[in-house]
C-alpha cells in the first residue's frame, strides 16, 4: 500500500442473497466503488482503481450494512500500534476513506485531509455537493481522461496542502497569516482599489464580471487585501482555501531561486519541474522583520534585513517554462454532457498541447460563503484570475458574474426543501405537510423560479408539478415516503440546474486585455520592493525582538480566531534558507516541538479543556484560549464543548471549529462582539512556570496591538 | 446549536459485547454465520444481532488484513469500539463505550483471553475438549468478574488494587511473606500469593477428594516464556494484600510489556512475546480457601500427583494462615467508608508494581468525573510522548496536575469552586499553584514529588 491516500467511494448495502452470510462479502456482487487519490504514482488508472476497488469493496459493503442495521459506522481501524491506519467519514453518502501505511500521519491527520478534501470538493463543485447523485459524476466522470483530470487536481491540491500542513504554520494552526508592513500594506490597499477594482468594474471590458476583492499573496502570507463597497467579506477560512489554490498553482520555491535576477513570470508561462511534486524545495513560512508597534522602528529594522540574512545567489535560467506537470490543474468545469462537444474540443487542445495549459485552472470558478445584501449563500460561484508578478508574489482578483442573485435564490430554495425533508423524516410537526407555515412561502418562491426559467429547465418543472400535486392535494395526498421521494427529486433538478449555470457553462470574464493591465501595474508598483517583500516574507517576524523582554522564550504563535488570523516568528526549515536557528537538527527539533504542541493543544481543546501547561524535556510549552469583547476585556470562560474523537478536527480549514466557536460563546453575550484569541509559547524547561505564565500574559498584552491593523 | 458533543461517561454499560468467532467453521458460501460463534456476550442479544456483529466485524477483519497485511487490533465506529485480536482462525472481540480509552479496551480484551487460557489452555484444544455449554459458563463467569471489580480507575489504569498503604500493619506483611516463604521450599511450587476479602468460588464438592479440606488443585496453563521465567530466576517475595478477589489474579498470557504477572510472588515483570514462546504448559494451580483469605500456589504439574508434598504444604501453611486470618479481620478497617473529607482528589500509580493509591468515593461526583476524565486524558498522552514530564490543564470548572516519572505518575485536582477566570495567561490563576500543592499535600499519602 501506498504511505498515505484519501479517497471516497459510495457504499452501497450489498445484497447478501440467501446465504446468510454476512461476512466479508467474498463473490458478492459489489456495487460500491472505490476511487482514489492517492500518493503512489507506481501503479496509475484503471489498474490502480481497479486493484482498489477490489482491496475495499468488503470494507465499503460493510460501512453500508452497520448504517443500515445499526445506524453506526466505522470511523477508524488501527492495526497495534497505529502503523496502520483508516480513517472513514461519511459526508452525505459519500464515504471518504483516508489510508496511512508507515505510521507518519495521526488519525486527525488523515481525519483532517478527508475533511479538507471534502472542502475542496465542495469549493469547486459548489451546492452540487447536496445531491450525492450529481456530485459522483463531478468526481468520477465516466471518461477515464476526464476523471484522471479531475483526480489529479484534488491529488495535487491535496499534495500541496498536506506540504503546507508539514511546513507552514500558518497552515499548521489553519489561520492567515499577514506580511507585517502597514505602511506598504495601506498604499496596497489604495492601489487595488484605484487602480486595479475600480478600473476594472468601469471598464467594458469585464464582461458581465465584477471584481469583488483583490488581494496580494507574498507565498502563503497576506500582503494587501481589499473588498469592493458592495462586497460581502470573505471569511478567512475561504482565504486560506484561496491561499492553498494559488499555492498550488504556484508553488513557493527556494529563496535563492526567487531571487535571483529573473523576469516575471509570465501570464500563463510557468517555471516548473516535470514533477511538481519533486521541485518544491518549499516553502515560505519563512519570514523574518518585527512586530514592533512603531512603525517607524520596523522600518528601518525591516530594510536592514535583506542584507542581514540573505545574500542573493544569481542563479539565471533556472525558470525555464512549461512541462506537463501544469495538466495536472486541468479544469474541472466545462465536463458536463450538455458541452459534449466542447469538451471533446477542450481535450483535443489538452492533447496537442500537452502540458502547456495553466489556464485550464486558472482562471477558476470558485465557490465561496458569501453574505450579500440581497442574501446568503454558502456556496457562490466566484472566478479566481491569479495574476503571478514574480514567482511568490501573486495579484489575486475575485470576481462575481452577473448571475450571482439566481445562485442566491437557488441556495435559498434548496434550503427551504432541506428544512422540509428534515421536517418529514423527522414527522414531528404537527398536521398535514401542506400546512406547514413555512411551505406557503416556498410554493410562492419556487413557482417565481420556475416560471423566471421559462421552460429552461423542463425537468425541475416537472419536478415541482409532481411535488406541488402529491404535497398540495387534498384528496388524496402522497405518504411521507412519496414526500420524500419527490422533494429529493426537487433538490436534485435545483442542484443540476444550479450545475448546468455554474460548472457546466463558461462564465463571462474579464479580458486578457484587463487582466495584462493589472498585472503590469502591480508589478510596477511592487517592482523596488520585490526583493525585501520575498525576504521579509520568509523573516516576517524575528524571536530576536522578543528576546530581550522575554528571556527564555524559544517560540510562540499568537492566533485571532475572530478575524482567523495568526502571527509566528519565521520557523522555516529548508534546504537552502534558515531560521534563526539555523537549519541543523535544533531548528528541525524545534519545528517539530511547535508542531506537537498544536496537536497536542487541539486534543485538549476538543475535550474542553482552554489551557494546557506542560513540562516536555528540556522545554515547557503553553496554550491559552480565552475569548475578549472588542475593547479587550477578558471574559470570563466558559465551559467549551467536549466533543467525540471523531467529530470534525479542531481548525478553521474544515468544520470551521473556530467559527462556531464563537457562535456558541455569544450565545451568552449577545450584547458584545466576541472574540477569540489563543496563544502557544515554548520556552526553556529552566524558566519557572509562574515566569512562563508571566511572560504568557504579557506577550499577549503586547501581541494584541499589531494584529488590530485592519485588513482593510 | 447542534454541536455534536461526545455523551458524558456515566453509568452507561462500558462493556457492549464480547465474542468469539471461529471461522473454521465458515468457509464455504453455505456455512451460516451462526456456526462461526462460539461465545457471544450478553447472551441474550438476538442472533440476527450476533450474527450481524461476527459477520461483519470478521468480514472487515480480514479485508484490512488484506490491505494492512496485519489485522486491525483496533475498530472504532462513531457510537462503539472494538478491541480485537486475531488468532489463526479465531478471532477475539470485545465492544466497549467510546469513553473507554483505547488501551484499556484493548487490555480488557486481552485479560479476559488471559483468564480463559489459564484455566483452559489454548482455544483451539478448549473447544475440542470441553463442550461449549461449559466454555460458555467460563466465559460468563470471567467477564463477570473483570466487569464487577472494575472501578472507575481501574478504566484508566491497569493496576491491582487500589488501597493507602499507610493503614496495612507492616506486620501483616511479614506474616504473609513468611507463609510464602514455607510454601516454597516445597520442591514443586514456584511463585504464590495470598489475598484477603475476595470472593473465594464456590468450591466444587470433591466428596471422595484426597485433599485437606478448603484446597483444591486446578490444572492451568502458563505459556512456554512464562514458566522459563518462574523456574530460571530467583524468586523475591512480594505479598498481595487485600483486593482482587481470589480466583481469578492469573494474566499469564501478558502480551503488553509492561504488565507484570500478576501471579508472581516476585515485584519483577514477566512480559512474554507472543509467538514460540507461547506454546502451554500444564502447570497446577494450588487453591486454599481460609474464610475471606485465599492461598494461591503455582506449581509444577507433579504437585497434583505428590500427594505428600501436597500435605506438606498444607500443613506448614494452616496455622499461620488461621493466624493471619484473624489478624486480618481484627485489624482492617471494615470498610474504608467516605475517608475523612479532603480538599483535594489524588491517584498515584505505580507502573512498575501496578498499584495505585487514590482517595476517590465510590461514587463520583461532577468534580471526580472531570478528574477521572482528564486522568484518561493524560495518561494515554503520557504514553505517546515520552519526554513529558508535567502537564497542568484546566477548563471552566477544574484544574487538573499530572506528573509522571518512569516508575510512577500521579495526579492531583484541587476540590472547591474554581476561581473566576477568563482562561487568559494569568500568573495568579490558581492552576498553576497546583504543583507546589500536591508536593505538600500528597507526603502523607507516601507519595513524594519533591
Amino acid at each position: 500500500m501506498p504511505p498515505s491516500s484519501a479517497g471516497c467511494g459510495r457504499p452501497t448495502p450489498g445484497r447478501w442473497g440467501g446465504t446468510g452470510r454476512r461476512g466479508c462479502g467474498c463473490g458478492e456482487e459489489v456495487r460500491g466503488r472505490a476511487w482514489t487519490l492517492t500518493r503512489e504514482r507506481v501503479l496509475q488508472g484503471p489498474a490502480l482503481e481497479d486493484s482498489l476497488n477490489t482491496l475495499f469493496a468488503p470494507l465499503i459493503i460493510s460501512c453500508a450494512a452497520l448504517l443500515e442495521k445499526l445506524a453506526d459506522t466505522y470511523t477508524c481501524f488501527a492495526t497495534e500500534h497505529g502503523r496502520h491506519l483508516h480513517v472513514l467519514h461519511m459526508f452525505g453518502d459519500c464515504l471518504y476513506i483516508a489510508v496511512n501505511g508507515d505510521g507518519t500521519e495521526s488519525e486527525d491527520d488523515l481525519r483532517r485531509t478527508l475533511f479538507v478534501l471534502r472542502r475542496l470538493v465542495e469549493a469547486h463543485c459548489g451546492l452540487v455537493t447536496l445531491d450525492s447523485h450529481l456530485i459522483r459524476k463531478e468526481l468520477r466522470p465516466a471518461d477515464s481522461e476526464q476523471r484522471e483530470h479531475v483526480w489529479s487536481l484534488l491529488r495535487g491540491l491535496l499534495e500541496t496542502y498536506s506540504h503546507l500542513r508539514e511546513e507552514d504554520q500558518s497552515f499548521a494552526v489553519e489561520a492567515v497569516e499577514r506580511l507585517i508592513h502597514p505602511q506598504l500594506c495601506e498604499q496596497c490597499i489604495e492601489f487595488l482599489e484605484r487602480q486595479v477594482v475600480q478600473h476594472i468594474n468601469t471598464s467594458p471590458e469585464r464582461g458581465g464580471d465584477e471584481v469583488g476583492h483583490a488581494f496580494l499573496l507574498v507565498h502563503t502570507k497576506l500582503l494587501a487585501f481589499y473588498s469592493s463597497r458592495n462586497a460581502s467579506s470573505i471569511r478567512p477560512a475561504d482565504l486560506l482555501i484561496l491561499i492553498l489554490l494559488v499555492q498550488d498553482l504556484y508553488p513557493s520555491q527556494s529563496a535563492e531561486e526567487e531571487l535571483s535576477p529573473q523576469k516575471p513570470v509570465a501570464g500563463k508561462v510557468l517555471s516548473q519541474g516535470p514533477e511538481r511534486s519533486e521541485s518544491i524545495p518549499m516553502s515560505g513560512p519563512g519570514s523574518h522583520g518585527t512586530a514592533e508597534k512603531d512603525s517607524d522602528d520596523q522600518d528601518t529594522d525591516d530594510l536592514s534585513m535583506p542584507e542581514v540574512y540573505y545574500t542573493p545567489e544569481p542563479s539565471p535560467g533556472r525558470h525555464s517554462t512549461g512541462s506537463e506537470s501544469w495538466s495536472e490543474g486541468a479544469e474541472i468545469l466545462g465536463t458536463g454532457e450538455a458541452d459534449a462537444a466542447d469538451v471533446q474540443m477542450a481535450e483535443d487542445l489538452l492533447q496537442t498541447l500537452g502540458p502547456l495549459v495553466p489556464e485550464a485552472s486558472n482562471p477558476r470558478r470558485i465557490f465561496l460563503d458569501a453574505n450579500l445584501r440581497e442574501g446568503y449563500c454558502p456556496l457562490l460561484p466566484h472566478t479566481m484570475y491569479c495574476l503571478p508578478l514574480w514567482p511568490g508574489i501573486s495579484l489575486i482578483l475575485l470576481t462575481k458574474g452577473p448571475t450571482t442573485q439566481v445562485a442566491i435564490t437557488l441556495y435559498q430554495l434548496l434550503d427551504g426543501f432541506l428544512v422540509l425533508e428534515r421536517k418529514l423524516e423527522e414527522g414531528l410537526e404537527a398536521g398535514a405537510p401542506r400546512s406547514y407555515p413555512f411551505l406557503a412561502e416556498l410554493r410562492q418562491r419556487m413557482d417565481k423560479f420556475v416560471k423566471k426559467l421559462s421552460g429552461q429547465a423542463i425537468q425541475l418543472q416537472n419536478s415541482w408539478v409532481e411535488f406541488k400535486s402529491k404535497i398540495f392535494s387534498r384528496s388524496e395526498p402522497g405518504s411521507s415516503l412519496e414526500l420524500l421521494q419527490a422533494v429529493a427529486n426537487v433538490k436534485r433538478q435545483l442542484c443540476s440546474v444550479y450545475r448546468q449555470l455554474f460548472l457546466a457553462s463558461t462564465s463571462h470574464s474579464l479580458s486578457q486585455g484587463l487582466r495584462d493591465r493589472a498585472q503590469k501595474l502591480m508589478r510596477e508598483k511592487l517592482l523596488d520592493w520585490r526583493d525585501f517583500l520575498l525576504v521579509k516574507s520568509r523573516r516576517n517576524i524575528t524571536m530576536v525582538s522578543y528576546l530581550e523582554d522575554f528571556p527564555g522564550l524559544v517560540h510562540f504563535i499568537y492566533v485571532d480566531r475572530t478575524a482567523g488570523q495568526m502571527m509566528a516568528p519565521s520557523l522555516s526549515v529548508t534546504e537552502k534558507s534558515s531560521s534563526e536557528l539555523g537549519k541543523g537538527p535544533l531548528a528541525t527539533f524545534i519545528k517539530r516541538k511547535v508542531w506537537s504542541l498544536i496537536t497536542l493543544a487541539r486534543r485538549y481543546l476538543q475535550k474542553g479543556y482552554t489551557t494546557l501547561m506542560l513540562q516536555d524535556g528540556d522545554y515547557c510549552c503553553s496554550y491559552f484560549l480565552w475569548f475578549e469583547n472588542e475593547l479587550g476585556y477578558k471574559l470570563e470562560v466558559m465551559e467549551v464543548p467536549v466533543l467525540s474523537d471523531d467529530s470534525a478536527p479542531i481548525g478553521m480549514l474544515a468544520g470551521d471549529y473556530y467559527r462556531k466557536l464563537l457562535r456558541y460563546y455569544s450565545k451568552n453575550h449577545q450584547a458584545e462582539v466576541v472574540k477569540c484569541y489563543e496563544l502557544l509559547t515554548v520556552h526553556l524547561g529552566i524558566i519557572p512556570s509562574e515566569l512562563v505564565v508571566q511572560q504568557a500574559c504579557d506577550l499577549a498584552r503586547r501581541l494584541w496591538e499589531p494584529s488590530r491593523i485592519p485588513l482593510l | 446549536m447542534a454541536w455534536p458533543a461526545a455523551p458524558e461517561p456515566g453509568p452507561a454499560p462500558w462493556w457492549n459485547y464480547f465474542f468469539l468467532y471461529d471461522g473454521s467453521k465458515v468457509k464455504e458460501e453455505g456455512d451460516p454465520t451462526s456456526a462461526g460463534i462460539c461465545y457471544f456476550y450478553p447472551p441474550q442479544t438476538l442472533p440476527d444481532q450476533q450474527e450481524l456483529l461476527c459477520g461483519q466485524i470478521a468480514g472487515v477483519v480480514h479485508c484490512m488484513t488484506e490491505i494492512s497485511g496485519v489485522p486491525p487490533s483496533l475498530i472504532r465506529l462513531r457510537k462503539l469500539k472494538f478491541a480485537v485480536v486475531v488468532e489463526g482462525d479465531y478471532l477475539w472481540v470485545l465492544g466497549c463505550a467510546v469513553e473507554l480509552p483505547d488501551v484499556s479496551c484493548r487490555r480488557f480484551l486481552e485479560q479476559l483471553i488471559s483468564l480463559f487460557t489459564f484455566y483452559n489452555g489454548p482455544v483451539h484444544h478448549a473447544y475440542v475438549a470441553f463442550s461449549q455449554e461449559e466454555l460458555s459458563r467460563q466465559w460468563d463467569r470471567y467477564i463477570e468478574h473483570i466487569q464487577k471489580n472494575t472501578s472507575d480507575l481501574h478504566k484508566i489504569f491497569n493496576s491491582l488494587w487500589n488501597l493507602d498503604k499507610t493503614k496495612v500493619d507492616p506486620l501483616l506483611l511479614l506474616k504473609a511473606a513468611l507463609i510464602l516463604q514455607t510454601c516454597q521450599r516445597s520442591p514443586h511450587v514456584l511463585a504464590g500469593c495470598i489475598l484477603y476479602k475476595g470472593f473465594p468460588r464456590t468450591s466444587i464438592a470433591f466428596a471422595d477428594s484426597p485433599l485437606p479440606q478448603g484446597v483444591r488443585i486446578i490444572p492451568v496453563f502458563l505459556t512456554e516464556g512464562e514458566v522459563s521465567v518462574l523456574r530460571d530466576f530467583p524468586v523475591e517475595w512480594m505479598t498481595s494484600l487485600p483486593g482482587d478477589p481470589a480466583e481469578n489474579v492469573h494474566c499469564p498470557r501478558s502480551k503488553e510489556s509492561d504488565r507484570p504477572l500478576q501471579v508472581d510472588s516476585r515485584g519483577a515483570h514477566i512480559s512474554v512475546e507472543s509467538g514460540e514462546q507461547c506454546k502451554p504448559v500444564k502447570m497446577s494451580l494450588y487453591v486454599h480457601c481460609l474464610k475471606g483469605l485465599v492461598l494461591s500456589l503455582l506449581a509444577e504439574d507433579d504437585l497434583r500427583e505428590d500427594q505428600s508434598s501436597i500435605e506438606d504444604v498444607y500443613h506448614s501453611s494452616l496455622a499461620s494462615l488461621n493466624g493471619l486470618e484473624v489478624h486480618l479481620r481484627e485489624t482492617l478497617p471494615k470498610d474504608s467508608l467516605s475517608p475523612a473529607k479532603t480538599t483535594y482528589s489524588f491517584t498515584h500509580y505505580d507502573c512498575v508494581q501496578n498499584v495505585l493509591t487514590a482517595n476517590l468515593p465510590q461514587t463520583p461526583g461532577p468534580l471526580d468525573r472531570h478528574f477521572l476524565r482528564a486522568a484518561a486524558l493524560i495518561h494515554s498522552n503520557f504514553n505517546q510522548l515520552p519526554t513529558a514530564s508535567e502537564v497542568i490543564i484546566r477548563n471552566a470548572s477544574t484544574a487538573v496536575y499530572a506528573c509522571r516519572n518512569p516508575v510512577q505518575e500521579t495526579y492531583f485536582q484541587q476540590l472547591g469552586a474554581p476561581l473566576r477566570n477568563s482562561g487568559v495567561p494569568n500568573p495568579h490563576d490558581s492552576a498553576f499553584t497546583l504543583p507546589s500543592k500536591a508536593k505538600q499535600k500528597l507526603l502523607k499519602h507516601g507519595v513524594n514529588l519533591l
